[in-house]
């Protein structure tokens, strides 16, 4: 059984911009967080994969500066249309001090630090050597439900 | 009609205001909206024959375009001598063949399983938003998108 256009972004709009997905169940449907929160980014050095390993710190970058970065979980960070979620706004991370890595891959989860949980990953290439400040421009991170 | 298509020979970049397009030997640029009418056009086709090969799994596919923001932003000629030619978005049409996906450059057809076809309409969306940036196009792609400018079935 495959799923309707409308439930694949009903879907990603529950997950991304936190909304209420109505008429599911019903009293009214699937409702988004209590506290909507936010998605933290990460950049890594190699495939996460798809088990959960050490979360997200798996392959994790550790450039100089390092650091995850968060989207809101709302309209104002992501839009959802035809099965796509994409951030909104430029996804800018802290600029490489002397040592840089290769990142490969990016991915969505949620904590600040630590392995937390990490829920979506997929490529995503830099190299980033001392100075490089790699950056996300909007729309430039896509996800696709097919 | 001939096969253009070579395993692990796609590849679509960014260049400028435009996307460039190779499968195997075939090279072509497009500008942005055109990358993101393609787009649009092979994932319909593609989730097709994917519902006619049986297969009713549904995957999140998550794609990044990093760039460095320090980097001095040159702008690459629209013009330059060696951009190949320039697709209409009417020299292109996408069918869906069974659980393959034709995609028909002028006369010329290349065909691919659709899971092929769901990742090139992915790098197009991808690369496509990319040179709109570039452009200096601040609208979301799904506004820029009218789903009718590349002929399908």
């Amino acid at each position: 059984m495959s799923a309707t256009d409308v439930f694949e972004n009903g879907i990603l709009s529950l997950i991304f911009e936190n909304a209420n997905y109505a008429n599911v169940g019903d009293a009214t449907g699937l409702r988004g967080s209590t506290t909507a929160g936010v998605f933290y980014i990460s950049l890594h050095t190699a495939d996460p994969g798809d088990t959960t390993g050490t979360g997200q710190t798996q392959s994790e970058s550790a450039y100089t500066n390092y650091a995850r970065q968060s989207v809101a979980r709302s309209t104002a960070g992501w839009t959802v249309a035809s099965g796509v979620a994409d951030n909104d706004a430029a996804i800018s991370f802290p600029a490489c001090g002397v040592t840089g890595s290769t990142v490969t891959h990016a991915a969505v989860g949620s904590d600040v630090s630590g392995a937390g949980n990490r829920y979506l990953n997929g490529t995503a290439s830099l190299t980033v050597s001392s100075g490089v400040t790699p950056q996300f421009a909007a729309g430039a991170l896509d996800i696709s439900l097919d | 009609m001939t096969s253009l298509l070579r395993p692990g020979v796609i590849a679509v970049e960014a260049r400028g205001e435009l996307v460039l397009l190779r499968i195997g030997d075939f090279r072509a640029s497009l500008e942005f909206s055109t990358a993101l009418e393609l787009s649009v056009a092979l994932k319909a086709e593609a989730r097709a024959a994917k519902r006619s090969a049986g297969d009713d799994s549904h995957r999140y596919s998550t794609m990044g375009a990093l760039h460095d923001a320090a980097a001095e932003k040159a702008r690459p000629s629209r013009f330059a001598a060696k951009l190949p030619e320039r697709l209409a978005a009417k020299a292109l049409r996408v069918t869906q063949e069974g659980a393959l996906v034709a995609l028909t450059i002028n006369r010329t057809t290349a065909r691919m399983p659709y899971q092929a076809a769901l990742q090139l309409s992915q790098w197009l969306r991808v690369r496509g938003k990319e040179a709109r940036n570039a452009a200096g196009e601040s609208a979301h792609w799904s506004q820029i998108v009218t789903g009718e400018a590349v002929a399908v079935g």
